[in-house]
């Protein structure tokens, strides 16, 4: 197993991504850079659940609508501080997260994807029907910019998507931390163990129900704040938050990447974000495209590019031992 | 509620009831024979409403001509899908068949969004806003309709499966994989035909459905919606559990939305699958020893 110190080095590796906003300059693509940072946190979190529990949540982005909706309704109706309503989007994603295991992690795998699935569904019929709380369609706009009082810098306001990168990055670190040290602890070890044979691990005596409850709720809380930062960058609130197409993106992002592999994962985030908008895709194509990857995927390569990767080494490994084992005779 | 409102509403209800049935029972069918969920169903029938619409419009030919195209082109899809992708699934295979089903529908979906656009369409028959007249009670022809076909084809399927050869050989695979094989079923050939008739089925609730509903690229979500919940409450895979829950939820909502809102309704349909997860985990009506 790799040691946690690779998790530094891979961050160093990554820190030239910091001086992004200073090379450059068009606000189009650095509001992409900030998606992309968004979708790390948003594949970290699914891979999390998915790749290293084995249990496929569809309601990820039921997490991340709530958390923006939370942060929205907080700071735009109730004058709450802007870090307080975020921290409180992740504890109402995870009082969610909470309801939906507790309903339907008992049941087979199956009834967990359609229980999730279901979930976001709802929350996108709420977001467009409970009009008192979320004005529908319409949305919550007009959000206030995060401030942040930083030592030596003084105030900032992250209002422009140069500021913002900065912000979404953090949070990215933040996670891609936390996950990495739960997956590397006693817990990620018990997680595998569930994913890998279930009876098993209960058999040795893990408490399977609730390492599932905890990885789940891990997962949701970091996704929710993710949607409250997400909703505050962005300035608005509404509805096509809870869209399908996060879901299928995240999909897409920790099913190409390869699911239970860490790195990939988060490579093939920042590729899937900014691929599409290179090759100047329309809203529509893309899903159509996203759709075609994922099941072109599916039955080509299950294990992701990472897997693939590793199946063809295996496989010459193979040959190069039997073509020397030929050798000798 | 005068007693003419009651029957109205009832009326109303069973029409959509009927079809709620139809739609669950194929995606029931399908994860009886197959034993995994088609998370496309519900765009199967959102293209089986656009196509019969865009067959009426484009070529003038009257409903009762497109309503067999459609259902017969979907049913052609089914096979087509089932040989090319489902086909290769092994059991146990779940995260797989999910994710393919997934991406089917996200093309199809915004294949849809693409090709016919967003706005929502009305199918003109020439009997959408006739009604009939008997005293007081005011009933809608296209529900009628809408009812005698959803009636015909879930009786044509419950003699199908009970009283034919294949019917039988359907429901052994159902029940019992490893014995269905042993005793010389052909499993792939009754899947492929489980998969036909389900998205068949599919097809057609699209097009009994666009005599009552609009029509447009993303109602197969609102659809889908319920239908999982259906099978869920039922029991994932049982297909008297599918038209039992289908046919009430198809009424309750009918009186429901009298007095609430769709989206208190949606609330209402997620608390009780909830409930019945925590309650009865294999639904209602599920087998109740999963092997």
């Amino acid at each position: 197993m790799r040691r946690p110190a690779s998790t530094w080095l891979v961050l160093l590796l990554l820190m030239p991504a910091l001086a992004l906003p200073s090379i450059i300059e068009s606000t189009y693509y650095m509001s992409i850079a900030v998606t992309a940072a968004a979708f790390c946190v948003l594949s970290v979190c699914l891979n999390l659940i998915y790749g290293y529990v084995g249990l496929l949540s569809l309601c990820q982005v039921a997490f991340w609508g709530l958390g923006a909706y939370a942060t929205a309704i907080l700071t735009a109706h109730h004058d709450v501080s802007i870090g307080l309503a975020l921290i409180a989007s992740g504890i109402v994603a995870v009082l969610a997260s909470i309801l939906v295991g507790i309903a339907s992690f008992r049941v087979s795998r199956h009834s967990f994807a359609i229980a999730s699935l279901v979930f976001a569904l709802l929350l996108q019929h709420l977001a467009y029907d409970w009009t008192s709380l979320t004005r529908g369609a319409m949305g919550i706009p007009g959000l206030p910019v995060p401030e942040l009082a930083i030592p030596l810098v003084g105030r900032v306001a992250f209002g422009r998507a140069h500021d913002f990168f900065y912000l979404m990055c953090a949070w990215a670190i933040v996670t891609i931390l936390f996950v990495r040290m739960i997956i590397l602890s006693r817990v990620g070890r018990a997680l595998v163990a569930i994913r890998e044979n279930t009876s098993l691990a209960e058999s040795h005596g893990l408490n399977v129900f609730r390492y599932k409850l905890i990885a789940f709720a891990i997962s949701s809380f970091f996704t929710g704040v993710a949607g409250g930062l997400f909703c505050l960058f962005i300035s608005i609130a509404d509805p096509s938050v809870f869209d399908f197409y996060y879901t299928e993106a995240m999909l897409v992002m920790v099913i190409l990447g390869g699911a239970g592999t860490f790195w990939p994962v988060i490579v093939a985030s920042i590729v899937f974000t900014f691929a599409p908008e290179f090759l100047r895709i329309g809203e529509e194509l893309r899903l159509v495209l996203y759709g075609a990857l994922l099941v072109a995927a599916m039955l080509a390569m299950p294990e992701g590019f990472a897997g693939f990767v590793k199946m063809r080494r295996r496989k010459r490994q193979r040959t190069e031992f039997s073509e020397a084992l030929a050798g000798k005779s | 509620m005068t007693p003419e409102v009651f029957v109205e509403v009832l009326i109303n209800g069973i029409a959509i009831g009927s079809v709620y049935a139809l739609f669950a029972l194929g995606l029931a069918l399908i994860f009886g024979v197959l034993e995994f969920v088609n998370f496309a169903h519900g765009e199967f029938y959102m293209i089986g409403a656009m196509l019969i619409s865009a067959i009426m419009i484009g070529t003038g030919v009257n409903y009762w001509l497109a309503l067999p195209v459609v259902v017969m082109a979907s049913l052609v899809a089914g096979v087509v899908l089932y040989d090319v992708f489902w086909r290769r699934l092994r059991q146990g295979d779940y995260e797989k068949s999910i994710l393919i089903t997934i991406g089917i529908a996200l093309i199809l979906q915004n294949g849809a969004l693409y090709v016919w656009g967003p706005t929502p369409r009305l199918l003109e028959t020439g009997f959408t806003t006739s009604v009939i007249v008997l005293g007081d009670l005011v009933i809608p022809v296209a529900r009628i309709v809408a009812m005698s076909i959803s009636f015909t084809v879930l009786l044509l399927v419950y003699l199908g499966l009970n009283k034919t050869r294949g019917g039988l050989a359907l429901r052994g695979v159902a029940q019992n994989r490893a014995a269905a094989t042993m005793v010389g079923i052909q499993l792939h050939k009754i899947s492929r035909v489980a998969v036909g008739v389900g998205i068949g089925l599919c097809g057609l609730s699209g097009g009994v459905l666009a005599l009552i509903y609009t029509i447009f690229p993303t109602m197969g979500y609102i659809l889908a919606f319920k239908a999982f919940a259906i099978v869920i409450i039922g029991g994932l895979g049982s297909l008297a559990g599918a038209i039992i829950v289908g046919f009430t939820l198809g009424i309750v909502e009918s009186f429901v939305t009298l007095y609430m809102s769709s989206g208190s309704m949606n609330m209402l349909v997620f608390g009780a699958m909830i409930a019945v997860l925590l309650f009865r985990p294999l639904g209602l009506f599920g087998r109740q020893l999963r092997l």
